[in-house]
């Protein structure tokens, strides 16, 4: 038989599916809410898709004591209705219990899959998914390094470390995080998860702006006044009272979110739509963002928190009053900002930035407001309340595009007023996208890190954040409530109105 | 998902083509007065079906389709046989989508006499300015001259259709000149990513040096199709293709290296909507794959088919091999 085995002839035509490669997936932290809520289902789909070979398996690891049986029952109830594939792939699963920092706990995990290696046929790709709190990450990272873990067996086969947000507290931390972690793995198996990224409405912020040629000429300073990202959400911190507040609403969502929104919106093109080409322009826009001064936080950035208010209807408290929140607290659950971007394209556009918990709605979105006509010719009587043209990328909920411009009210008068060209993603496609966990756990184990933030990234965005926490430690820079259901304190408003302009209404 | 609920309806006998434009114009009209939700179209949708079943089958499948894929449809059903007269019947369909609300339109013609077979003269009337127009001939393959072809962007048929492999020369004829989009391959997509996955692993994909022989069951199109694809694909003489007459589709290759055998199928189970590939390797190395297949076909296979409406070379290449093949 010649070693040269030819592509797959049968392949030809059918859509570029990308299966896992054989292999286990790890979980560490595997008894947590992140991988019944999210994770085995997307491992589930991802079955149910076809796009997991039979020579696949699960291991779990946690600390929570639990038999192999034990955690096949977890993978069966965390997936109601799921399909016989996917029994086969709990029969197939493993568990190890044990505490990170035990050296046998991985030694034991080291035996195990061995074993499942064996059962499966597996040459020895492994993705250790870490869905424990980022507390452990280096205890675990270090462990696997100790077991021997951290390398692949062979030259043919794979091992990549996934880890999830947050990525450190600060610059520092996320820098000694890195370290940690480079202690024991390469960069280029490290592959850092911010699940926005998996969204395909993310995506097409890409192909919006690189597959079209009307938008690209127009993306620059020459047309575009300002650029407003809104990511808003109309819950309160629900459960999760004791991680907010250690975080708040900078860590939580400007840090990756909106730093991963921002950089796709003002990078340059990549010269390829691949890993390399979009992960090295978008840093290079990251690096752009100019870094807020001490005295520039003051002016430039507002932090609010939720008071008591009225949200869909209902009577909700304040922030101080949710469980496991200190009642003191002075924990942001908003922010409002305001950035500039030294370069060729975008200096001299400001780029607004909001977010918060209990705003009026669930709602992402950036919004590129073009300059005002040079000239209206319309009287003021027969233009009132024409705006300037915008173009609106939606990411969530109803996902799309429109673009808002002038028309003319039909009638005989000459009266122009608004009207919005929408473009909904839902009513254009009929596939189903997957999951942004689907999509990024497949890439993960294909071995694609596009979609993942790298670790030049990280810092950037950090750069950009560290100064605003750095100035909020003091208490010059004030915490202004909000009413809950509200978009927010009257300061964010302030905020943009100084310069002329408005938020826009989602 | 809900159903498209009918909002507004007309319908008239004996009319002429403008009434129908007319009426429906004036139900957009007077919509838009009522609704706050605008039209969503992505292409017109032309079907031809003559018959009653055909169109009710046919309509269904594509009213199911607007929550993702909202289209003008205008349902043609020709008669020539009969006196010629155009009876007419337009309705607004409103469907509560997942996120947002879609209204939607539908068109019902039957023409009978010789404008029948002049169906193109009837269409631009209702074709939505600078959007695709696709024509789906629901229950037979088209003629090659047929008018109506001229304004379709993308031609939609079934190759089932075909009774024989003359009938299949008839449709590559066609996909030389326009975009044609068969629902038979799109059906049969789950048969052909199976067997594709079968020789992923590269052990099995190193057999397919050593194929001698393909059997193919199923009705005359799909049969002859997937043996036109088997063969083209891995280079296969058409004498080493047995086609066999049967309800669905099924494929076995059988590939032979020092005198050893190993064989991989494809099939259909008789009672579940599911499918099954299997590889069996010499030394007794057996690996299978199954997919569940969509519980509405007609609707899936026009979801398929209307996500991708460009040429297909490899349904070019599968179809012209096809013709080739020996079908007793």
């Amino acid at each position: 038989m010649s070693d040269e085995v030819p592509a797959n002839p049968l392949a030809a035509g059918l859509d570029a599916v990308r299966h896992a490669p054989p292999g286990v997936l790890v979980v560490v932290g595997a008894s947590g809410d992140l991988t019944a809520r999210k994770l085995l289902p997307a491992i589930e789909q991802l079955s149910r898709r076809r796009l997991l070979p039979q020579s696949f398996s699960v291991v779990g690891v946690a600390r929570t004591e639990l038999t192999d049986d034990g955690f096949r029952q977890l993978m069966t109830d965390s997936v109601p209705g799921a399909g016989s594939d996917w029994a086969e792939l709990v029969k197939r699963s493993r568990y190890v219990t044990g505490e990170y920092s035990d050296p046998g706990t991985f030694q034991t995990l080291g035996k195990v899959l061995s074993e499942v290696e064996s059962a499966i046929g597996s040459t020895g790709n492994r993705t250790f998914y870490l869905a424990t709190i980022p507390a452990v990450f280096e205890v675990v990272a270090d462990g696997l390094g100790a077991a021997g873990l951290n390398r692949p067996a062979n030259d043919a086969s794979a091992v990549r470390l996934v880890i999830e947000k947050p990525f450190g507290r600060d610059l520092e931390s996320a820098t000694e995080l890195d370290t940690a972690l480079h202690r024991n793995f390469d960069e280029d198996q490290i592959y850092r998860i911010d699940h926005y990224l998996g969204k395909e409405t993310v995506q097409n912020v890409l192909a919006l702006r690189f597959a079209n040629a009307i938008f690209e000429p127009l993306w620059n300073r020459s047309f575009i006044d300002h650029v407003q990202i809104t990511v808003a959400e109309s819950l309160g911190v629900e459960k999760r009272g004791g991680f907010y507040e250690t975080a708040g609403a900078l860590r939580d969502i400007v840090q990756n979110h909106v730093m991963q929104v921002l950089s796709l919106t003002l990078m340059e093109p990549p010269g390829s739509i691949d890993a390399q080409g979009i992960r090295d322009e978008k840093v290079k826009a990251l690096r752009s963002v100019v870094v807020p001064s001490l005295e520039s936080v003051k002016t430039d950035v507002v932090r609010g928190q939720y008071d008591s208010g009225w949200s869909e209807g209902t009577a909700v408290q304040a922030y101080r009053h949710e469980p496991d929140v200190d009642p003191n607290s002075r924990t942001e659950t908003f922010v409002a900002m305001k950035l500039m971007c030294d370069n060729w394209r975008w200096a001299g556009v400001p780029i607004y930035v909001r977010t918060g918990k209990r705003l009026p709605k669930r709602v992402t979105e950036v919004a590129l407001q073009f300059h005002r006509v040079p000239h209206l010719a319309f009287g003021t009587a027969q233009s009132q309340g024409l705006r300037p043209n915008a173009l609106l990328l939606r990411i969530q909920p109803d996902e799309g595009v429109a673009l808002r411009f002038g028309a003319k009210v039909p009638g005989q008068a000459f009266n122009v007023r608004d009207v919005l060209m929408d473009m909904s993603y839902g009513s254009a496609f009929l596939e189903d996208a997957p999951e942004a966990y689907e999509r990024l756990l497949l890439d993960a184990m294909v071995g694609d890190p596009t979609l993942f933030i790298r670790s030049d990234e990280v810092d950037q965005a950090w750069r950009i954040v560290d100064p605003i926490l750095e100035a909020w430690q003091g208490r010059s820079v004030p915490l202004s409530g909000y009413a809950a259901g509200t978009w927010g304190p009257r300061q964010a408003e302030q905020l943009i109105e100084r310069d002329g302009r408005q938020w826009r209404t989602p | 998902m809900a159903d498209a609920v009918a909002v507004d309806s007309w319908s008239a006998q004996g009319v002429r083509l403008s009434d129908i434009v007319g009426a429906l114009a004036d139900l957009r009209d007077q919509s838009s007065h009522h609704a706050s939700s605008s039209r969503t179209a992505v292409m017109t949708i032309v079907a031809v079906a003559p018959g009653d079943e055909q169109a009710y089958a046919a309509t269904g499948a594509l009213r199911s389709l607007a929550g993702h894929h909202p289209s003008r449809i205008v349902l043609l059903r020709p008669d020539p046989d009969q006196v010629a007269s155009l009876d007419g019947r337009a309705t607004l369909y409103s469907l509560d989508g997942d996120n947002h609300k879609v209204n939607f339109e539908e068109v019902a013609i039957e023409v009978g006499g010789q404008a029948a077979n002049h169906l193109d003269s009837l269409v631009e009337a209702f074709t939505l300015s600078d959007l695709p127009v696709a024509v789906w001939y629901v229950s037979s393959l088209p003629d090659p001259s047929d008018p109506l072809l001229a304004v379709a962007d993308v031609v939609l048929v079934d190759s089932r259709d075909a009774e024989d492999l003359l009938g299949l020369r008839g449709l590559l004829q066609l996909a030389r000149r326009r975009t044609v989009v068969d629902l038979s391959w799109v059906r049969l997509k789950p048969w052909r990513e199976l067997g594709a996955a079968l020789f992923e692993p590269a052990d099995n994909r190193a057999w397919l040096g050593s194929l001698e022989h393909v059997e193919v069951s199923g009705k005359a199109g799909p049969r002859a199709l997937t043996g036109g694809w088997l063969a083209e694909r891995t280079g296969l003489a058409s004498g080493n293709v047995t086609l066999l007459d049967a309800r669905h589709v099924s494929f076995r290759l059988t590939c032979t290296r020092n005198g050893k055998e190993a064989t991989f199928a494809v099939e259909r189970d008789d009672d579940r909507r599911r499918v099954r590939a299997e590889g069996r390797l010499p030394d007794g190395t057996a690996s299978s794959i199954t997919a569940e297949l969509p519980e509405d076909s007609l609707a899936a296979a026009l979801a398929g088919a209307l996500t991708r409406l460009g040429p297909d070379p490899v349904w070019e290449a599968a179809l012209s091999a096809a013709t080739s093949l020996r079908d007793d």
